[in-house]
């Protein structure tokens, strides 16, 4: 084969390459879903931690019933007008919807029956919601959810060192930085891409 | 391997970054396509009805509001074919790596 055709062959395979990673490029669409369920949270976790009454703790499941409903119905409204259907939010998909069935069961079987301390809740859930923000940083490749991911797994190794009194502090601290702060970098990304877009 | 093992279908310039763009996923809408490639609508419809035909690629109309979308995805056959390409092409340049 003589140069020219070899040129053109590895032309044809650049080609490949910049079309492969056109089609990966992260569109930040979902940074208001992480904004808004960790906003809920919180607030619904700072209520519980400032009021700590008998029935304060409702505030959890309400706000998380609430986000999740915010969640579901944001993700159906994005997947109509999609035009690039990656595997990323399936995976994605299957993956919280895993962990917040498996939060439900802990706090609505394993806590009331007393197999596990309410206070053991929050670094369990930090442990677990680790898993599907790792999931979205690597679908994605975008470092703020993976730092998230890191930021839940602290939260669940201090928590089990700390006093319980403290632990649902920590979760919320881990709320806001692991939760919160990726939302935020994910919409101001989003924002840039709509912008040169 | 030689160069008749590359596939004559995908080898074409703007086929081949049809199916490039459609490997790392499910679906991506004709607009989305166009733009990502840099052709004319006429040019990208031209050739995505070669890789229809060849069964190379699967054709989803859907509705986004009130308007008709079309979403092109790779059919096992084309993601086959694409593959058979890059071992081939990759095969064919391995020689004069490092040159």
């Amino acid at each position: 084969m003589n140069d020219g055709a070899q040129a053109k062959l590895q032309q044809e395979l650049e080609l490949i390459k910049r079309m492969v990673s056109a089609s990966r490029r992260v569109r930040a669409e979902s940074g208001d879903i992480y904004l808004v369920v960790g906003i809920l949270l919180f607030v619904g976790g700072s209520y519980d931690w400032a009021v700590d009454s008998d029935m304060s703790w409702v505030a959890w499941p309400i706000c998380g019933a609430l986000g999740w409903l915010y969640a579901a119905a944001s993700g159906i409204r994005r997947a109509r007008r999609e035009t690039r259907v990656t595997f990323g939010p399936r995976i994605e998909g299957v993956a919280w919807t895993v962990t917040c069935i498996a939060i439900a069961i802990l706090g609505g079987i394993y806590v009331p029956t007393k197999i596990i301390a309410v206070e053991l809740m929050y670094p369990l859930m930090g442990l677990m919601l680790a898993i599907p923000l790792a999931v979205s940083g690597s679908v994605y490749r975008y470092w703020p959810l993976t730092a998230g991911a890191l930021v839940f797994l602290l939260v669940g190794t201090v928590g089990a060192l700390v006093p319980s009194e403290h632990r649902e502090l920590i979760f919320l601290i881990g709320m806001a930085l692991g939760y919160i702060g990726p939302g935020l970098a994910m919409l101001r990304l989003s924002q840039q891409q709509h912008g040169s877009a | 391997m030689g160069l008749r093992d590359l596939d004559p279908l995908v080898h074409a310039p703007v086929r081949l970054a049809i199916m490039s763009s459609l490997v790392p996923v499910e679906a991506l809408e004709f607009t989305t396509l166009r733009d990502q490639i840099g052709t004319s609508d006429g040019n990208l419809a031209t050739h995505l009805g070669k890789l229809e035909k060849a069964g190379y690629i699967s054709v989803r109309k859907r509705f986004v509001g009130r308007k008709p979308n079309t979403l092109y995805s790779l059919t096992t056959a084309g993601r086959a074919a694409f593959d058979r390409h890059l071992a081939a092409l990759e095969a064919l340049l391995k020689p004069t790596r490092g040159r």
